[in-house]
């Protein structure tokens, strides 16, 4: 009798690890890499985690690697050249108008020139806007586009240029160009 | 794997002392050639306004202006000190990858 009970005892005993096993199989499912095919791709069944872990350091890695940090656009040296160019022109306006006699200096007499360099300080601010990131160097074209317009309707208005300003307003073109090229140069070639 | 903060931390900081130094030069230089122009300037001005070449409305006008070309060039220091920072950023991710690589 008392050796019933005991082993009634001890099956009752391994029936209980039985269902504590299950339970803990429920609670801590292991992914079966038999049955995702997992384990085909990879030579040792058994380290499949080991290469699985490698894998995702190394995608990791690979993503950390490409990361950029972009504050401002990359250089562009059509916009540099562009900058050069309409620079040139604003220059050769200047000369002219300091070598011409003040019987010339009507405003009809450099109207096609007042134009023709709107027109490409229009673009270049236009370029300049249609980059992201820019908006320091769009701003700047801004700033030139807006004197030469101002300076423009000054000349329209009272049909002629205060020669002593001329030179003034030739060397601060000059340095707002510099202000645009410096900002330029700053950017990284890519 | 063996990670060593302090040497991580040291090299970093040696990336990032050394990039943003170059950068503090130009900038540096920059704003004294901003300096100097202004000055040549508002001499030039004061100088036509007291021989009587332009009025005190043209003078207004031209201080605007001066205004706007300083602007400018802040524009483009603002730009310049991006570009470091854009720089060390960058040099500071590659040193962080170059040495988790070499870690693994």
């Amino acid at each position: 009798m008392y050796n019933d009970s005991y082993q009634g005892f001890d099956q009752s005993t391994k029936d209980f690890e039985v269902e504590t096993n299950k339970v803990k199989e429920i609670r801590s499912p292991k992914v079966n890499l038999h049955f995702w095919g997992i384990s085909s791709f990879f030579p040792f069944g058994r380290f499949a985690y080991s290469y699985l872990l490698i894998v995702f350091v190394v995608v990791g890695i690979l993503s950390f690697t490409s990361c950029r940090v972009r504050l401002i656009p990359n250089r562009d040296e059509a916009v540099i050249s562009q900058a050069l160019q309409v620079a040139k022109s604003i220059d050769l306006f200047y000369l002219n108008l300091i070598d011409a006699d003040s019987s010339e200096l009507a405003y009809a007499n450099f109207s096609d020139s007042y134009q023709s360099i709107e027109l490409e300080l229009r673009s270049l601010w236009l370029q300049s806007e249609a980059k992201p990131l820019n908006s320091e160097a769009t701003r700047i074209s801004r700033i030139i586009l807006d004197l030469w317009v101002k300076y423009k309707e000054q000349h329209q208005k009272n049909n002629t240029y205060n020669l002593h300003l001329a030179p003034i307003h030739r060397d601060r073109f000059h340095e707002l160009f510099v202000a645009f090229l410096n900002a330029e140069k700053a950017k990284t070639i890519q | 794997m063996d990670l060593n903060l302090e040497e991580l931390i040291e090299g970093l900081s040696s990336i990032l002392k050394n990039e943003l130094e170059g950068g503090k030069e130009e900038i540096k230089d920059y704003a004294y050639y901003i300096i100097e122009e202004r000055k040549q300037r508002l001499k030039e001005l004061a100088e036509l306004y007291t021989g009587g070449f332009i009025s005190k409305e043209e003078v207004e006008s031209e201080l605007a202006d001066e205004e706007k070309v300083v602007e400018a060039h802040l524009l483009a220091m603002q730009v310049k000190a991006k570009a470091s920072i854009q720089q060390a950023a960058n040099a500071s991710i590659e040193f962080i990858t170059h040495y988790i690589l070499k870690l693994l």
